[in-house]
Parts: structure tokens; sequence; C-alpha cells
């Protein structure tokens, strides 16, 4: 779904383009990717890094419900470990971030539900994520090593200016994995549970005249515009703590290895709901594919890296007719079936080149991604769009003696089209439901515009595995009408330790 | 390398080949057939090209479709609850029904619609201020200025003294405990009355002994029911009902609250003080609801004294099921108008009145922003009676609207 198009938006984003040595190091082991940590033990080189930083961004070229000045700062420890008969891996971070004149989406990532809520007044958002990993790969014989992933993130966010909220929010993966290596083929398989919650609690403590609305977006930015309070915003209902939204996945993942080739295929079905104790609002589904192919050749000096990854996936939401029955006092929701709202096929494909010689990298990579939605709110009227988006991308790492010069650049553009049909000739005296034309105007131009973006880093290698890394990205975007600047800056200063 | 590069396209294909579903809604449809059955006498009126509407509750998609000469009509529909309303104006005579929350859930259903018969009102509610206003230019809300308006819709002379009104239990129309007062038909879902309106707290009365307050042919009335002052003094944006012409509920005995009942202003003449016929309630001040007021008046019929009717406590009051609450039975029948208003911030509304006094409702979308419930002016019969003559159907869902300020502001 938006994991995809959010892989691809951290990609322009304040973050270290790698974290020098340990990334490679990850890179260079191609059972790395994906969720079977069974093969961590396929290389055997260990690294550990520990890092703070701090960042800065300015500049609205921004999606609709990100800050056009924001600080961040972090500290993150990861480490690989590889011992006689067991290798680990982990990693713990902690990531603040301060924004300003932020208003749009509640949710800590927009565009990650199939819903959303929308509000009105700019102010100050803060958020704290804590993040664990853990994984393991254990060599029960030569031939079998059996694995375990772990990874668990809980989040903090809140407004405080009304209409304030508080969100939390919790991310817990867990994928037990086995792989059997013989000669020249290797073959792993790996199941994967992911739990994924958001809550919004929202209140206005404030005295004001104003009346304060919000959005409920039930995909492609229509739905119900109405006082926060309003039942149809679901912020505010009695018996519901909050606005509560979950998700549970299962999925499998197979790798079949054949000397410097890895295939992986994976398929995930996702199962959500919004509300809880009985009173269920929407009930949402999605079946994910992915195939991932990657081939990797040691020359000499050099690692020549090259990945195909094709992801698939199809969503759907469903609204629940629900009435709410009182008897002997007592009022219960009860639910009689569900009416389908809104669908989305999400479709993306990357091919990338990467090539390290000793600690220098250089990495090429050309992405695409196609959105298709369609809202069926009022029969029989449905409202469908499609957009798609390509990101050409170049990056590269010298590594001198003491210093490693980092530099790259993007580029990206896309288009977007609506259309409307109906399927039955009957048509209701009522309209569709309203639609928040100026976030899906800014979000369509955020998303389709072109823009280029110009990334460039020094670390200087100090005595004793330290360093020192500056970092800055500048982006500029092009034809922008609804995006309200078209520039951004965003500078990082990171300071850590690899051993 | 050549078979693995086949191997991608036709993965690639394959992924691109699913696409949106090209009618996503045929899983979720149901019918809905509606058969509308005039009342006994009436059977000639059932004709071809009747109008039915079938609303969802929750979402207020609306669709509409017409009558064949059997009186059916048929709709396909996701599921969800509907409320199914008809308004028959054949001219003298009006039809109106409405079948509230029928559940389109389980599979096709067939609903059978009884329509009421109604005549055009005499006096009818004009228009409904209840939802207060703000403050501004300073901070807070403001609700003790609540009137409502009655006009003589006829070209006779009718008189005002005598004639009663009040507001429904319960006062709100999403109530959390819903509505005690009307039972749910298991098979269909519709809305099941009692032979009565329980009228909350008070019933309030106009004086007058027969003839004193005529009211002409077009004419308004104001009734304030709280605060005859001029409240924008204060408040701007609120209403001035110090007015010679305005009638106004005030008992300071009855209801000492000075917040909602200020003593009357100077050109309130103590003749237009309507009278407490009967007090059930415990309430220190006597307000309409905020957000759903649904207001009734009536009179009792030729041969029934209406005093000696709300004194005999036993005939005349009724105990809330599960409550301690005293309510006044009024039958339906007495009604000459009402007007049921429907909370717009919450899609959990149930009906309080009958179908032959409204067989729809009005929206008060917001409060504290000086909206009122205002009846639509029918054009061509006010060009011809030359006076204001309003639309009555006796459904509110066609013959109100909501104003954005009180329509006293522009007087």
């Amino acid at each position: 779904m938006k994991r995809y198009l959010l892989t691809v938006i951290a990609l322009l984003t304040v973050s270290t383009l790698f974290s020098q040595h340990f990334d490679a190091v990850v890179d260079r082991n191609l059972w790395n990717s994906g969720y079977n940590r069974a093969g961590l033990r396929v290389d055997s080189l260990s690294c550990s890094y520990a890092e703070v930083w701090g960042g800065i961004e300015r500049g609205a070229l921004t999606n609709h419900s990100q800050s056009d000045r924001s600080f961040t700062a972090g500290v993150k420890s990861e480490s690989i470990r590889h011992f006689e008969r067991i290798s680990f891996m982990g990693a713990l971070s902690f990531d603040y971030f301060d924004g300003k004149n932020m208003w749009g989406s509640m949710f800590m990532e927009p565009g990650s539900w199939l819903v959303d809520i929308y509000e009105y007044t700019p102010g100050r958002k803060v958020r704290e994520n804590y993040s664990f990993t853990g994984a393991l790969s254990y060599d029960i014989n030569p031939k079998w090593q059996v694995g375990i992933l772990a990874d668990f993130t809980a989040s903090n966010y809140a407004k405080r200016k009304d209409l304030r909220h508080k969100n939390t929010a919790l991310d817990l993966k867990f994928a037990p994995s086995i792989r059997w290596s013989g000669a020249e083929w290797s073959v792993g398989a790996a199941y994967i549970f992911q739990k994924r919650s958001e809550s919004i609690k929202a209140e206005e403590i404030g005295v004001t005249p104003d009346s304060y609305h919000a959005f409920f977006d039930s995909g492609m930015f229509y739905g119900k515009e109405s006082l926060w309070t309003s039942s149809d915003i679901h912020l505010d209902i009695a018996g519901v703590d909050n606005f509560p939204i979950s998700e549970q996945q299962h999925g499998v993942e197979l790798k079949l290895g054949w000397r410097e080739l890895l295939l992986s295929g994976e398929y995930h079905f996702m199962q959500g709901e919004t509300g809880e104790k009985g009173v269920v609002w929407h009930n949402f589904d999605a079946d994910r594919w992915a195939l991932n192919i990657a081939w990797q050749q040691r020359a000499e000096r050099a690692l020549h890296t090259l990945r195909l990854a094709v992801q698939h996936s199809i969503a759907h939401n469903n609204e629940m007719v629900i009435r709410t029955e009182t008897e002997g006092g007592v009022s219960n929701s009860k639910s009689y079936g569900e009416v389908p709202i809104y669908t989305e096929i999400v479709s993306s494909a990357s091919l990338e080149y990467d090539l390290q010689i000793n600690k220098s990298r250089l990495q090429a990579s050309v992405e695409y991604l196609n959105e298709e939605k369609q809202s069926s709110l009022l029969y029989p009227y449905l409202k469908e769009q499609e957009l798609s988006r390509w990101l050409f991308r170049v990056d590269g790492v010298w590594s001198l003696r003491c210093v490693d010069i980092m530099g790259g650049v993007n580029f990206t553009f896309g288009e977007s089209n609506y259309s409307e049909r109906v399927v039955a000739e009957s048509l209701p005296s009522s309209g569709y439901p309203p639609r928040q034309s100026r976030l899906s105007e800014w979000y369509d131009d955020y998303m389709t515009s072109p823009m280029v973006g110009l990334n460039l880093g020094i670390r200087v290698n100090l005595p004793k595995g330290f360093y020192i890394e500056p970092y800055a990205l500048y982006r500029h975007g092009f034809n922008l009408v609804a995006v309200p600047q078209s520039n951004r800056v965003e500078a990082t200063l990171r300071v850590g330790c690899c051993w | 390398m050549k078979r693995l590069i086949i191997s991608l396209l036709t993965i690639l294909a394959a992924t691109s080949c699913s696409s949106l579903p090209e009618n996503i809604y045929v899983e979720a449809l149901l019918k809905l057939e509606v058969e509308v059955l005039y009342p006994e006498g009436f059977e000639s009126y059932r004709r071809e090209g009747v109008e039915v509407i079938a609303e969802e509750v929750s979402t207020l998609s609306r669709y509409t479709a017409t009558t064949d000469e059997s009186g059916i009509v048929s709709f396909n529909l996701l599921k969800g609850f509907y409320r199914v309303m008809v308004a028959d104006n054949a001219g003298e005579a009006i039809f109106n029904g409405m079948a509230d929350k029928i559940r389109v859930t389980d599979g096709d259903l067939m609903l059978r619609l009884p329509l009421s018969y109604s005549k055009p009102g005499t006096i009818i509610i004009k228009e409904i201020y209840s939802g207060g206003c703000s403050k501004a230019p300073e901070q807070g809300t403001y609700q003790s200025d609540r009137y409502f308006i009655l006009h003589n819709n006829s070209s006779n002379v009718h008189y005002l003294d005598g004639l009663c009104f009040g507001t429904l239990e319960p006062y709100n129309s999403n109530a959390t405990s819903g509505n005690v007062w009307t039972d749910i038909d298991p098979e269909t879902g519709a809305t099941l009355f009692r032979e009565f309106a329980p009228i909350v707290e008070c019933v309030w009365q106009f004086p007058g002994s027969g003839e004193e307050f005529p009211l002409q042919p077009g004419e308004d009335v104001v009734v304030v029911i709280n605060g005859a002052i001029d409240h924008t003094q204060q408040y701007p944006l609120s209403v001035n009902l110090n007015h010679e012409e305005y009638f106004v509920c005030y008992n300071p005995t009855l209801y000492p609250n000075v917040t909602y009942h200020p003593v009357p202003g100077d050109k309130i003449s103590s003749a237009r003080y309507l009278e407490c016929a009967i007090k059930v309630g415990g309430a220190k001040g006597y307000i309409l609801s905020l957000n759903s007021p649904t207001l009734v008046i009536f009179r009792a019929p030729e041969g029934i004294d209406i005093d000696e009717y709300f004194a005999n406590r036993a005939e005349s009051t009724i105990t809330k099921p599960g409550s301690s609450e005293i309510c006044v039975k009024i039958p339906w029948e007495w009604i000459i108008d009402g007007v049921e208003v429907y909370n717009g911030e919450s899609a959990k509304n149930e009906k309080r009145l009958h179908d032959s006094i409204d067989a729809g409702f009005v929206y008060l979308s917001t409060t504290f922003q000086g909206h009122t419930l205002h009846r639509e002016l029918d054009e061509m019969s006010t060009q011809a009676a030359g006076v204001e003559i309003y639309y009555d159907t006796n459904n509110s869902s066609h013959d109100f609207y909501e104003r954005d300020t009180q329509s006293l502001k522009e007087l």
C-alpha cells in the first residue's frame, strides 16, 4: 500500500544516505533483505556503530500534512555480530521530531491507513519513536539454519494547540525463519506476523466561539466534513476510547538462491478495523505480493549487485452498517453487514545497480509507482484516480583516507488522472459526499510535479572509529500549483562511532 | 539470462492485469419494494407517478422513484437502514407516510407503507429559534433568547385564545436512551407510535376567553419562550424580543429562573403572558431542546374542556417507562400542527412525532450560530390569496428549511 510510497519519500527526506560501513556490510549479504534472518550467517563480517544526530528542515515543498519548519534528533545503535554457531543483529533507536505549522492529517504517517482524519488549525506537533529490532541466526548443522526476527516500534505524537490531539502507535513484527544451503542452491522460508495500531485522542481546551471542524476521509479525499465532535468524525463517540485503528498481517516469504542469484517471493494478507469494544466502523483488508530478484558478483575488489523489486497490493475498505439499539436503558451497537467504500491498487517496481569498491560505493536506481484508487461512497457513482510516478536516483560515496565524500542527485515526475462513471441508470437526488479538494490537489501536485534533489555530505573519520558527518539535501519543484513553496533544505549532523 | 528476462516481464504483466472492479456494488445491493397503501375510503387516490423517497439514515443518500399504477415502487439499494417517505399532495387532500429505520440488510424486502390523511392546517408553526447564538464580540455562547412564530395560513380569522403548545419527550431527537414511547416493527423496522404525544415538563396556553386575540389571515404572532427583552443590547447576534405584539412564557412562581425568564420588557403587556395549563416537571426554567426542538400546538376538540382534562391527572398524565418522569398525554388528533427537528450533528435521531402530524423532519445542522427552522413560502398560493401562504404538507422535510439568521432580525 502506501508503505511503498513512504519508502520512496523516505529516500528523499532527512536520513543519512547510509550509515556508511554498517549499511554496506548489511547489503553485502543478499539474505539480509526481507524477513528471513536465518540467512544472517551467509556473511561473516561483524560491524557495529552508535551515533547521535540532529537536523533541521526548512521549506514548504512538502506534502499536505508535513511541517515547513522542523527539528529532528535521535540516537541509534546497530550491530551485527557473528560467533561460532550463532549470529546476532540488533538495533536500538530513539527519534524525536518537532514540527511547526502543522495541520492536516491527525495520523503520525499520513496515508498509511485507508482512512484519514484532517483538522485545520496549524500548530506545533511533536513525535517520539522508540524502536527495537533483534534478530538471530543459529546453525543447526552446516546445511540448516534457523532464524528469528523481532521488530518493535512505539510512538507518541502530540499537537498542543486546539484542535489538539495525542496519538499512540505500536508496530510489532515477528518472523521466524529457516534456511537450507547446499553447494550451489539455498532455500529459505519465513512466516511473518505484523500487528500495527494507532489511536487518536482529540480534545478542545481553549474557550473560543470558534467551532473546530474536521474532515473524515473515506478514500480519495471524499468523506464528511463536520464539527470534530460529530459522530461522523468518530473522534468523540460515547463508549469508545479515542479513535482506534489497527491491522494484523500474516505473510510468508520464500527465498531461492542459486550461486550469485537470489529470488524472493512474499505474500501478505492484512485485515484491520477502526473502532473497538463492539463498535466497529470500518473493516478493511489487503493482499500484498512482492517479488525480489538480486544478483551479486565479486570481481577482485569490486562487488556488483543488481536488484529488481516488484510489489503489488490490493486493498478494500468497507463501512459497517451499524445501528444502536436500546434495551432496558442499555444501548448496544449491532452490525448488520458492510458496504464497500474504497478500493486501492498499488504497484511498484524498482531496479537498482550497486557497486562497492572497498569503502567507496555507487548506487543508481529507477523506481516506478502506480496507484489506482476507487471511491464508492454513493451508489451508483464510482470516482476513480490513477496516479503514477517515476524516480531516478544516483548516489555515491567516495572514500578517501580520512574523509568520505557523499553526494547524489534524484529526479521525480509523475501524472494523475481522474474519472467518474455510474453503474446504474437511476441516480440519487442527493449529491456525492464532499471532497477535501484543497488537500487532494496538494497531494497530487506534490506526488506528480517534477522535482530534483541534490544531496551532499562529508564524513570525517577520526581515530578509534569515531566520525562526524554533516549532510545537506536540497530539493526544488517545478510547475507547482497547490504546494506552497518550490524549495526545501534539510541539514543533518551526525556524530558516531563504528567498531 | 533470456529466460530470466521473459520471466520478469511475465510477472510484471501479471501484476498489471489486476484492475479496479467494474462494479464494486454488485454484492452489496438489495431490492426494496414499497407498496403505498391509501387510507380506507381514499383507495381511489392510488395511481401511477406518486413519488416515493428512500433515504439512508446515516449517510442521507436519497433515492427517488415513482409508483406504478398498482402503487408499487422498487429500489435497488445498498445494505443499510432506510427512511421511506411519501408526501402525496393531491390538492384538497394530503397523504403522508413514513417508515423509519427500515432494515435492508438481510435480503430483498417488501414494505407496505400505510399513508395518513390530513388537511392543510389553519394556524401553523412558521419559525422555531432554539439553537442559540454566539456572544460575539465577547467569548461564549447564548441560549436565553428562544422563540417561535405562529402564522395564520388560511383565509379566515382564527383566535389564539386557549391554544396550547408543548414539546415532546425526549427533549432531544438523539437521546442516549432512545425514544421509549415508540416501538420498532420486528419485521420491517418501521416505527410504531402510541396513541398520544407525550408532552414533557409543561403545557403553555394562550390567555383569553375566546375572541380576545384574533389572528388575521396571513398574520404572524411571536411567542417568546425565554427572555422577552432586547437581547441585542448585550449580544448583537441575538434578537430583540421586547415588542408589544409578542406573547411570552412567563410565570415567576412556577419558573423562577431569571436567566431564562427575566422580567419581560416594558413593551410586553401582562395580558400577553401565557398561562401554565399544567406543569408535571420540576424544572425551574422552561426550555426547548437546543439542537432538536420538537414543538406541537393543539386544542381539545369541541365538547372537551381541556382544563378539566388536565385536572384529571389519572387520565391526562403518564409516567415515562423506566423513569419517574411524568408526561402529559395529548391525543394525536388534538394536534393542529407540529414540527419534528433532528440534530444535524448526529446519525442517531429517532422520530417523536406521528406521521400524521409530521411525516418527515428538518435538520438543525449546528447550534449557537443563530440558525432557525423556517417554513417555505408557497409563492403561487401567496399570489393567489393576497396574503402570505406557506407550504403545509405535514412533512417538514419538504415544508421547512434552515435559516442562517433569525427572521426577527430583518424586521
